[in-house]
Order: C-alpha cells, then sequence, then structure tokens
C-alpha cells in the first residue's frame, strides 16, 4: 500500500512516527481517561495502576526523545520559541509550511505535555487520598507536604484538561481547515507524501531497542511504585 | 484536494462547541459553576448568622467529621460542608440537603448509613457521627436548613454535648498575686510542713490540711494563718485541738468554700455562721 | 517511614500542648505538685471488680432480653464477631435476677445489690463503655495502664506521678486485693511502666503486716534502725558524689519512706480499732483480707492523704463453667461480698466529709454477652455468659460527677452500644480532668515520645459525666 521506505520517493504515504511513538500516545491518552474516572470514583488501586504505568511509559518516552527515532528526539523537534511564533504566524496567514514530524508549535505542546504529565506523576507518587489510600511515595514527606502536593496534583490536573483541550483544537484546526488527518498519521505512522515536506527522510531506530528501554523504565517504575 | 472551512469559521466554532461544553458541565456539576463563578468573583456568600442553630450546632459537626475531604483543603465529589452556601450547593451529583425533607437529603441519608457500607460517610476508618449528632442534623434539615433560625426554633434536636474546654495555663498571673504573700507563705510552710498547698498551678488560692498535724494544732496555729486569710479556700482541721476559740478565725477567712472539723473541739453552734454564710462544712454531725 | 508520618501526625495534633513540669527534688519523688487547674477530686478510690462483672444481671434493665430468654441469637450479633467461648448460634439469656427502679432518679437496679441501691442517687453510670479487648488479661491492662501489652504506667502511677502524695509517711499509691489474690492481669495493673519506680502502687496485706519486712527484725530498735539507715544514707551520698545517678538519692528516700511507714502505715491498716458500728456497716471482720476489711483500710488510707488508693476483687467471670462462675451462684456471692462493703464506704466518706473530693470508680474490663454462653457449642450446667467487649457499664461516685447520671445506651437486648460511646482513653482523659490535670500534658518522656495515659489516639473529656 506504500507505505515502506521512507527511502522510496514514489510510494504515497511516508513513514513518519514509529510504532513506540504511537504507542505512547495512545497508551497515555487510554491511561489519562482510566486515571479520571478511577480517581473520580474512588478506584484507588485502579488509579494507582495506570499512574505507574505512565510514571514508566514517561520515563521510557523521555529516553526516546534522545536516542528513539528522528521524529521522536527533542533535538527534532524543540525549536525556539521564535520558530514556533513565526511557524503559527504563518498558519494565520494560511501558509502551508509543512514538517515530517511535529511542527514548531506542536513542539512545544509535546514538551508541555511531557512536563505536565511528568509533575501530575510525581506529585501522585507523594499524594494521599485522605482515607486509606497514599501515593507509594507519600511516607517519604510530612503529612502535611502530603496534603499540599495532593492539591497540587488535583491543580496540575486541570492544567492537563486545558492542554488537552488546546491540543485537540489544534488537532481539527489540521482537519477542518488545513485537511490535514493528524489522528490517522498518529494511528498508521504515515503521511501522504503531498504533506511530508520534499527529501524529509525521518530516520527510524529499531524497535527492539524501544522495548528494551521501556522494560528498564517498566523496572525502574515499579521499582518507585512498590520502594516504600 | 478539496478546501477546509476557514479558519475563522474555525475559530467560531470552537468558541461555541467550547462555550456550550463549559456550560454543560457547569449545568451538571453546581460545584464546578460555583468555582467558575467565584473565580470571577461573582459569589457573595451569605454567611450563617453567628448565633443560628447551624452555627452552633451544625457547622461543628462539620467541621469535625467532614471538612477535612469536603472544606478547603480538598473537595472530595465537589464537595464543600465548610460554608453554608457551599453546604447547600452540593456536590458532583447535585444538592445534599433538601431543605425540610431531612429523609431526601443525600448528606442525612449517607452520615446515616453502617460503617461497612461503601457509600457511608464518613468512610470506614474515620469516626463516624453519634446517633445525636446525625438526629441535629436532622432536625436542623427538617426545620428547613435554615441559616438564621436558633436552636429554640429547632424541633427535636438533641440537647448540646458538654464540651470541656481546659483554659490555657496562666502562671504568670498567679504568679503575680503570690508575690503578695510569699514570705508570710514561706514562713508558715516551714512551720507546717506539707499542710499548706496552692489549689492549682495557675491559682494564688490555698487549701490547708492540718489534719495530719493533730493535737498538735490549736487555736493558736490557726490564728497564725491569719496572713493568709484571704486565699484560703478549704480547711481540714480534723483531729486537731481547736475549739471554739477559733470562731472568729474561721469567720475572718471570707473565701473559706469548705471546712472539715471532724473531731475537733468545734461545737455546733460556734460553726453554724459558717454554714449560714456558705461554707461547706463536714464536722461527722448530721 | 511510618513511624515518620505518625509522628508528623501527632506532632501536628499537639502542637499546641506544652507538657506540664513535674520535676522534683530527687531526695522527694512524692513531693505533692498542685494540679493545672482546680480540682474537684483529690484522691481516687478505684474498685477493680475483675473478671468483668455482669451488667445485665446488676445495671442493665433490658426487658427485651427477658422477652427473647432461650431463643436463637440474631445472626447479626454474631457476624465477624469474635468470642473467648461461644459458638455456634447461642441462645439469648434475660437477667437472672429481677430488676426494680430505685432512687429519685428512678435508676434499674438488680436485687443484688440492696446496700449500693441507697446510694444510687449519687452513682453516675457510664453504660456504654467499650474495649478493644477480649481476653481478661489485656482488658485489664487496657483499662489500668491504657494499653493491651505490658510495660505502660498505671493511672494510679500517672496521678502520683501527676500530683504526688499529701502524706510523705505512707506510699502516694496504695493497692488491696482480697485474699491477696492478684487479678489476671498481674502487678502490671498498678506498675510504674515508663515511670520513675517510686510511682508504683505498693501492694498492702490487710491481713497481717501490711508490708512485709515492714516492720524491724527481733533485736533491731527504732533506735538502732535509725543509726544504720543514717550510715547507708552517708555511704550512698558518697556514691552519688561520685556518680551522680539519681536511683541513688531514690533509693535512699525510699530507705527513708519506710522508716516512717513502719508507724503510719501500722497505723493506717489498724482498722480494727474502729468502733465496732462502723466495723459492722462494713461488715468487717478480723482475720481475713476480705474486701470488706479493705473498704475500710480504704477510707482510712484515703483520710490519712494518700492519692490512689485501689481495691481488686475477683471472681466475676461468670462464664457457668463451674459453681463458683455461676450467675446464680458464685456471681451472687460475689455482689454480696462486695455490696455492703462499697455501700459502707460510700456512707463512710459521706458521713468523714471526704466524699466531695473522693473520687470513686467501679469497674470491671468488659462486659458481658446477652447471650448465654455455650462452651463447645453444647448448653452449660450453670449459667453463664461470654465476655463482650463490645458494652459494659461502670459507674463513679463522689468528686465531680454528675450524680443520678445515666450516660449512653445499649440496644434493647443489651449488646451493642447504641448511643454515646465512651471509650477507655475517654474515660481516664475525664477522670485526669477531675483530678485537675489535663490528659494532654500529663506526659513523660520515653522512647523518643512524650508517653501520656490516654496513648495517641484522640481521647474526649465526656463532659456530661461531670457536675
Amino acid at each position: 500500500m506504500g507505505v515502506s521506505d521512507p527511502q522510496d520517493v514514489n510510494a504515497a504515504r511516508v513513514r513518519v512516527w514509529d510504532a513506540p511513538v504511537r504507542l505512547f500516545h495512545w497508551a497515555i491518552v487510554l491511561l489519562i481517561v482510566t486515571s479520571w474516572i478511577a480517581a473520580d470514583q474512588g478506584y484507588m488501586r485502579v488509579h494507582l495502576w495506570s499512574g505507574s504505568a505512565m510514571l514508566a511509559l514517561l520515563l521510557f518516552r523521555i529516553t526516546w526523545g534522545i536516542v528513539g527515532s528522528s521524529t521522536a528526539r527533542f533535538g527534532d523537534f524543540v525549536r525556539s520559541p521564535r520558530a514556533a511564533f513565526r511557524y503559527l504566524y504563518s498558519l494565520g496567514r494560511g501558509e502551508k509550511p509543512l514538517h515530517a514530524g511535529h511542527n514548531p508549535a506542536g513542539g512545544w505542546m509535546v514538551v508541555a505535555f511531557l512536563a505536565l504529565l511528568t509533575a501530575q506523576v510525581t506529585t501522585g507518587l507523594f499524594s494521599n487520598d485522605g482515607l486509606k489510600f497514599m501515593g507509594p511515595l507519600a511516607l517519604l514527606v510530612s503529612a502535611d507536604t502530603s496534603d499540599r502536593i495532593t492539591s497540587l496534583h488535583g491543580t496540575i490536573f486541570y492544567c492537563l484538561l486545558a492542554s488537552i483541550w488546546l491540543h485537540l483544537v489544534a488537532v481539527f484546526f489540521y482537519l477542518l481547515v488545513r485537511r490535514e488527518n493528524l489522528v490517522g498519521a498518529m494511528l498508521t505512522g504515515s503521511k501522504p507524501r503531498h504533506l511530508v515536506p520534499e527529501g524529509a527522510a525521518p530516520r527510524f531506530t529499531r524497535a527492539w531497542l524501544a522495548w528494551a528501554i521501556l522494560a528498564i523504565c517498566a523496572g525502574i517504575a515499579g521499582w518507585v511504585v512498590r520502594s516504600q | 484536494m478539496r478546501n477546509g472551512v476557514s479558519a475563522r469559521a474555525y475559530f467560531i466554532g470552537v468558541a461555541v462547541v467550547s462555550a456550550l461544553l463549559l456550560a454543560l458541565a457547569m449545568a451538571l456539576r453546581p460545584s464546578f459553576a460555583y468555582a467558575v463563578r467565584d473565580t470571577f468573583g461573582l459569589v457573595q456568600p451569605v454567611p450563617a448568622a453567628p448565633d443560628s442553630f447551624y452555627t452552633t450546632r451544625v457547622a461543628p459537626l462539620f467541621a469535625e467529621h467532614c471538612t477535612g475531604c469536603h472544606g478547603g483543603k480538598r473537595q472530595k465529589g465537589d464537595l464543600r460542608l465548610d460554608e453554608l452556601a457551599a453546604v447547600m450547593r452540593g456536590g458532583k451529583h447535585g444538592p445534599v440537603i433538601r431543605a425540610g425533607s431531612a429523609g431526601e437529603s443525600e448528606l442525612v441519608a449517607r452520615i446515616g448509613l453502617p460503617q461497612t457500607d461503601p457509600k457511608a460517610m464518613p468512610p470506614q476508618g474515620k469516626e463516624p457521627l453519634s446517633g445525636d449528632d446525625v438526629a441535629v442534623v436532622r432536625a436542623w434539615i427538617a426545620a428547613g436548613a435554615s441559616a438564621t433560625r436558633l436552636a429554640r426554633d429547632i424541633a427535636g434536636a438533641p440537647p448540646p454535648v458538654r464540651k470541656i474546654e481546659i483554659p490555657v495555663l496562666d502562671t504568670a498571673t498567679a504568679a503575680r498575686e503570690r508575690a503578695a504573700f510569699a514570705a508570710p507563705l514561706a514562713d508558715l510552710q516551714a512551720r507546717y510542713p506539707g499542710a499548706i498547698a496552692f489549689v492549682s498551678r495557675s491559682s494564688a488560692d490555698l487549701e490547708i490540711n492540718a489534719s495530719r498535724l493533730g493535737a498538735s494544732f490549736d487555736d493558736g496555729d490557726l490564728a497564725a494563718l491569719e496572713p493568709l486569710r484571704d486565699r484560703i479556700v478549704r480547711l481540714d482541721v480534723s483531729g486537731t485541738r481547736v475549739g471554739d476559740a477559733s470562731g472568729p478565725a474561721l469567720a475572718a477567712m471570707h473565701r473559706l468554700q469548705v471546712l472539715r472539723a471532724l473531731d475537733t473541739g468545734m461545737s455546733a453552734k460556734s460553726l453554724a455562721p459558717l454554714r449560714d454564710r456558705g461554707t461547706k462544712v463536714h464536722d461527722g454531725r448530721f | 517511614m511510618g513511624a515518620a508520618f505518625l509522628g508528623s501526625l501527632a506532632g501536628r495534633a499537639s502542637a499546641s500542648v506544652t507538657p506540664l513540669d513535674f520535676s522534683r527534688p530527687p531526695s522527694q519523688p512524692l513531693a505533692a505538685l498542685p494540679p493545672e487547674f482546680a480540682p474537684k477530686a483529690r484522691r481516687v478510690i478505684y474498685l477493680h471488680m475483675a473478671g468483668a462483672p455482669s451488667q445485665l444481671e446488676l445495671f442493665e434493665h433490658k426487658p427485651e432480653l427477658t422477652k427473647f430468654d432461650g431463643k436463637d441469637c440474631p445472626a447479626s450479633f454474631l457476624a465477624g464477631k469474635r468470642f473467648a467461648f461461644i459458638s455456634g448460634v447461642p441462645q439469648l439469656l434475660g437477667a437472672q435476677y429481677p430488676f426494680h427502679q430505685a432512687g429519685q432518679a428512678g435508676a434499674w437496679i438488680s436485687d443484688r445489690l440492696p446496700h449500693l441501691e441507697k446510694h444510687i442517687d449519687d452513682l453516675c453510670f457510664v453504660r456504654s463503655m467499650r474495649t478493644d479487648q477480649f481476653n481478661h488479661a489485656p482488658a485489664q491492662l487496657l483499662l489500668q495502664t491504657g494499653h493491651e501489652r505490658l510495660g505502660f504506667a498505671s493511672f494510679g502511677s500517672w496521678v502520683t506521678y501527676g500530683l504526688g502524695t499529701e502524706n510523705q509517711n505512707l506510699p502516694g499509691f496504695i493497692v488491696l486485693t482480697s485474699g491477696g489474690k492478684n487479678p489476671d492481669g498481674g502487678k502490671q495493673l498498678w506498675g510504674p511502666g515508663y515511670l520513675p519506680g517510686v510511682y508504683q502502687g505498693v501492694q498492702c496485706r490487710s491481713l497481717g503486716e501490711p508490708v512485709l519486712y515492714l516492720k524491724n527484725p527481733a533485736g533491731v530498735s527504732r533506735p538502732l534502725r535509725r543509726r544504720m539507715l543514717d550510715s547507708i544514707g552517708a555511704i550512698n551520698g558518697l556514691t552519688h558524689a561520685e556518680y551522680a545517678n539519681p536511683e541513688t538519692v531514690t533509693r535512699t528516700a525510699q530507705y527513708e519512706l519506710a522508716f516512717r511507714m513502719q508507724i503510719e502505715a501500722t497505723d493506717a491498716m489498724d482498722w480494727p480499732g474502729e468502733p465496732a458500728a462502723v466495723r459492722a456497716r462494713y461488715g468487717a471482720r478480723p482475720g481475713e483480707a476480705s474486701f470488706a476489711n479493705n473498704c475500710l483500710v480504704a477510707r482510712r488510707l484515703a483520710e490519712r492523704g494518700v492519692r490512689f488508693i485501689q481495691l481488686h476483687h475477683w471472681g466475676w467471670d461468670s462464664h457457668g463453667a463451674s459453681q463458683n462462675e455461676a450467675l446464680n451462684i458464685g456471681f451472687a456471692d460475689r455482689c454480696r461480698e462486695t455490696d455492703q462493703p462499697i455501700a459502707a464506704l460510700l456512707t463512710d466518706l459521706k458521713e468523714r466529709g471526704l466524699f466531695d473530693d473522693t473520687l470513686v470508680v467501679w469497674a470491671g474490663e468488659f462486659g458481658r454477652t446477652s447471650m448465654r454462653e455455650n462452651r463447645g457449642g453444647q448448653e452449660m450446667q450453670f449459667v453463664g455468659r461470654d465476655h463482650n467487649p463490645g458494652a459494659f457499664t461502670i459507674w463513679m461516685a463522689g468528686g465531680g460527677v454528675k450524680p443520678g447520671m445515666s450516660y449512653g445506651e445499649t440496644d434493647p437486648l443489651g449488646y451493642e452500644i447504641v448511643k454515646n460511646p465512651v471509650e477507655v482513653r475517654d474515660l481516664h482523659a475525664t477522670l485526669l480532668y477531675l483530678l485537675g490535670l489535663d490528659h494532654r500534658k500529663l506526659t513523660y518522656p520515653f522512647q523518643g515520645l512524650d508517653q501520656k495515659l490516654t496513648s495517641v489516639k484522640p481521647a474526649r473529656i465526656v463532659g456530661d459525666l461531670l457536675a
């Protein structure tokens, strides 16, 4: 179906996202929803598990942002804020700048998400629900500190919701205004050739390395969560 | 490739959809609506009257049992019970109080559940409200969940539990008062070891127990206590040789509350004036 | 880590409370200290009914229980409960003795306590005591030391530590046991725990010498004893000068107390010198270590300024496993042994002008079941009840308690508390309050914690019990 080797200039679609990035994205979507519902309904064990999974995934994604495929690397998508504003400005003028991976504004969105999620998972470790549940590391801090962190955990969640809203506004902007299906790309990993800049050739790190890193991150997360 | 909608149209759409979603959330969760309005300074809570039944009886129960999770620090289930407006507003599933009908109020139902019920409030492991506490909340709601009605207007509420407040220990005042008679006190304490003590750490009043001095304590000794007479509130002269001659000395101890005088030489007649003025006298006679 | 977390919680709870200073000169460890605030009670007479008397045969009138006598116990009573002996489905057991109302307040009482009944309007009943211990020794320890385990300071030790004692020629805390038999909880019930040993309860015998080896041995006169103590004191003084161990001074002080006690303790215990009418009132008879004799001694000790007097009676464990444990036999004997002496003690305290500032406490260690005990699932030869930690009844009288009060309530079958539960720590906090002490400030540093009688869980002073 034409999705193949990026070097294949004749293919209709170009592969831009590797499997680990896509898996990370949708797993995070699932885990945020799960965590939200679980916390809301008081299923704190579920909340703990989903938070722990998120910790593992975040560790992985940050590592992958350094050693992973080119489109996953921070070096690829973290540009200067000026670049991001220039990009937004050009969008506003109806131009259609192309990027194989994250565009400069989207890059900052990714950074914001990773920062917020990291903060959320970290504060979660030290939180307590005032009843029978305590984050795995809550005993490391005083009860007062834990309470303060808990309220921070709640605030960050609202920031996260706002970020998700912004993200969705952007995704639908691409879909409806620019006729570019980012959701599909994040699902299949490929973009139509005409939406990828000429000559762009993402390099992909081997998948087994991703699984190895993920396994190590899961181990670290498990150790942190059970270390109390 | 077809062209998409214009950016302008899109952002108008986003604004409309977002506003609708916000409105929906506010409609579904009154507490969220409150938080939004609060953020924009549109909330003016009406405080409950300070002498109202709510403030004196109900709010302390909420403070003791509920506001740890439903208060300023946390708002579990989006419910706050730390101010009346929030109490009446309810939580994420709507109002928890139906004024005038305790039986239909979610809050009453929850605090009345057995501890083992997963919906019980406070949840298992926390100190539950007592039967009387629940009755207080019920009575308040049944009488209209008012912010102003006084205790006497609320029918069926159990009488308040007597709370004991231990006063802050004030030794400075006592020390100042004690200084006024420190010298004679030291003399007399040396003369009658172990017999003269302060009533408490926070008091300059004295209690004197001469009963263990036995026959060695007589009218002369009682007279010697004269410098302390304004401070003596309890005195035990049982088994001493104090007699009727001590009547005036005892009369001068005008703050004497309790006198124990078994097996002394004092006659009932000489003790009568003390009884008349309100001193409790134990002389073994009935 | 857990400890750090709990510690931070405790630190938060007690942040506003500063412990009081209870230090004294080392040579006068029992010196009287004024209470924090004006006390209602100046001494305690604690009547410990070891074995847990059945509240359902004494003070808890439950017509419903009598109505359902012999019926199978409702399943809800048994779910999740643990019993010492009951197994299977036991039958409900109605009161074994008739009840009637007495006094101005019309409190219900059975026919087993005709003497005490005369004082019923002076008693303050707590009908909703509960404990979490269902075996005798730990339950007794909980009542007496605030902890179910060994090693904690007894209530009497705390009071003596906090207030000292008025009479330096007698111990501040004296324990008397009926027939010289110790309760299940053993001598730990009056032990000092982590407090200095000098605050331990001194067990006196009400028969023979009050304290063994207190008397001088044959051939040693009192002046000779004095010279001996002076010499030992001088040597101890040198030791103290060299090592500065306060225990040395404490020991010297103990020798001196024993020397002073030789006269005063013997005199205090010499109850046969009381007028015949007084002895008869108690039913005191020379030549035995009876509860009656101990009650009379208790009054004499109270009069002499002893701070805390504790009487232990035993044999209330009415399981129905033997005659002595039968509600209709042994239990009736226990009532007879204690009813008249307790009533006499209350009368005597009133007549002697001591009732108003003496706190009298009558309590077992837990309650008894509404069900008849069926050891091994079998009907037993004698009638008895098993242990019920979920509800028991105690009474208090005198110093500062509300006379004629009935606090708390159990269900119509007398099994579970339905109103105003009182924890043991609440009782302790309330009793200390009557003595002019804030239970949060009566502390002793040990193992990194400011230890207190009421321990770390919040305790409440039950205001409704106060006059």
